[in-house]
């Protein structure tokens, strides 16, 4: 009988949603501790969590990568253990752009996450740049991050099938199979059996549903409902 | 339990680091190159491993230089081309692990004469040469900020979760070694980051100068307690307690005895088969 329901993520399922009345439109604050209240009821865990009438932990970071959401899950899944059996827990992750890549710079206190799409990106000094810079110019390749991307799915999927939790798995705006990333067979087998095929931005479709970057509290709403049809049969 | 087939991964240490002379008369030095095959293969614990056993397949597909990035690559579509035509309980993996270090990035700067392809950083080494000016500042850059503790433990960590788990799932039985660099329990952590730099491993400085002991204040490093925990009990489960290393050297104590360009000579892979086999077969 599952009695939580973890979500992962980046911004598409953090939420990009800051209260009016405090932030005014500083959406730079979303992670604030005044923020917690008025944002979290208005994405999609927490909704989800209601339909489906369980306790939600919704532990997704803004502008995460796929790698920070990995560590996260590794991390959180072993500390939720110790009060919850395996069967009492529904993982739900909605995997960020796999271009996103995580460095560990001690001198700069620890994991940072670099956004090669972005083509410009402020670093914390000029030899950081220039490696910014190099990074992009030589070694920005899919195939590094189609074959990362690949490894995380099947890291986290096994590692918790094997755990006997249940998950499911979801790219938010990412368009992994449209873009044909995948030409391993036995992976493109894997996304259709573990992966809901479509993805989060394709429901977003009028203007109340989002800003053209992030969901409103409306698309969230859309995108909860529409897993709950999928989730509910597997609880 | 007999096995059909044995799938052995790994670095140079599970490939060997021997080249044919007359290949090398040849100007042929690439150790994975498959003329070099017939002269290096039966030479490395794997083959050797395979005549202990009746009617058994090895396959080493093992590249010399390797991450670990490299092969978690090889490993997974190798054991699922090998499931289409054995059965999970007919197929045995073994996996010498490298160092966790060594770091993989895709490039194409070699368009003008080679095709794109994966790079093995190997930062322990301080120096690596590299085939242009942008490279080496890239390298250089790396290994001041980036090559840290925390991200090549994490990396290990997953790695090692990943594949554990992968063949647990697929049904198949299998067992890991590390090759030459300590992980176990008692020593991956932050303190063996210090023990490299203060044995002088590969290439330091040979002077413990005001900024490299600035620099080794720094050193310790900070895994997650339960990660770790979960990491000890899969070595708890599928490692063979002892690195192919330390294995030469309890055998081995005169140095030109055991190695040949930093890696083990035929008579060390000889006797490290027969311990495999001793601790993965022999008992069933």
């Amino acid at each position: 009988m599952v009695k939580l329901l973890f979500c992962e993520g980046d911004s598409w399922t953090a939420g990009d949603i800051v209260d009016p009345k405090l932030f005014g439109d500083k959406v730079e604050h979303v992670l604030h501790p005044d923020n917690l209240q008025y944002r979290l009821p208005r994405v999609w865990p927490h909704k989800l969590g209601k339909l489906l009438g369980i306790d939600t932990i919704n532990n997704s970071v803004p502008g995460s990568s796929n790698d920070g959401i990995v560590r996260r899950v590794l991390k959180k899944i072993n500390r939720l253990l110790e009060d919850y059996n395996s069967d009492e827990i529904f993982v739900i992750i909605g995997w960020t752009s796999p271009e996103r890549k995580d460095f560990y710079c001690k001198k700069f206190d620890g994991w940072k996450t670099m956004y090669p799409a972005q083509l410009t990106q402020g670093q914390l000094n000029k030899e950081l740049d220039e490696f910014y810079k190099l990074y992009l110019k030589y070694f920005w390749e899919e195939e590094e991050y189609t074959q990362r991307y690949m490894e995380q799915n099947l890291l986290l999927h096994y590692y918790l099938k094997n755990k006997n939790i249940k998950h499911y798995f979801f790219d938010a705006f990412y368009e992994t199979k449209e873009k044909g990333m995948f030409h391993d067979e036995s992976f493109n087998k894997f996304i259709t059996e573990h992966h809901k095929e479509k993805i989060f931005r394709d429901m977003l479709t009028d203007k109340k549903d989002w800003d053209g970057y992030h969901p409103s509290e409306v698309g969230h709403t859309k995108w909860a409902e529409e897993l709950y049809k999928d989730i509910k049969g597997m609880l | 339990m007999s096995y059909k087939v044995i799938l052995c991964e790994g670095d140079s240490w599970t490939s060997g680091d021997m080249v044919n002379p007359q290949l090398e008369e040849q100007g042929i030095t690439w150790i994975n190159d498959p003329l070099n095959d017939e002269y290096r293969l039966p030479k490395v614990w794997p083959y050797k491993l395979g005549t202990y056993l009746n009617d058994v397949k090895v396959i080493n597909n093992s590249e010399a230089g390797s991450s670990n990035d490299g092969i978690v690559r090889r490993v997974i579509p190798k054991v699922l081309e090998l499931l289409k035509e054995n059965a999970p309980e007919d197929i045995f993996v073994i996996i010498g692990w490298s160092s966790p270090e060594r770091k993989d990035f895709y490039c194409d700067y070699h368009r003008d004469y080679l095709s794109p392809r994966w790079e093995t950083l190997y930062p322990a080494e301080l120096y690596q040469e590299q085939p242009i000016e942008d490279i080496k500042k890239f390298y250089k850059i790396y290994l001041k900020y980036y090559w840290n503790i925390e991200e090549f433990a994490s990396r290990y960590l997953q790695q090692v979760l990943l594949i554990s788990n992968f063949l647990k799932n697929k049904g198949i039985n299998h067992k890991f070694f590390n090759g030459f660099y300590d992980s176990n329990g008692d020593d991956f952590d932050g303190d063996l980051y210090r023990k490299y730099y203060l044995n002088k491993r590969r290439g330091l400085p040979p002077a413990m100068t005001p900024e490299f002991k600035d620099e080794m204040e720094d050193l310790y490093g900070d895994i997650d307690d339960l990660l770790y925990e979960e990491y000890l009990g899969i070595y708890g489960e599928d490692y063979v307690k002892k690195t192919f290393k330390k294995y030469c050297d309890e055998k081995e104590k005169v140095w030109s005895k055991k190695w040949v360009n930093n890696h083990p000579n035929e008579r060390m892979h000889t006797l490290w088969a027969e311990f495999i086999y001793k601790e993965i077969f022999e008992d069933g």
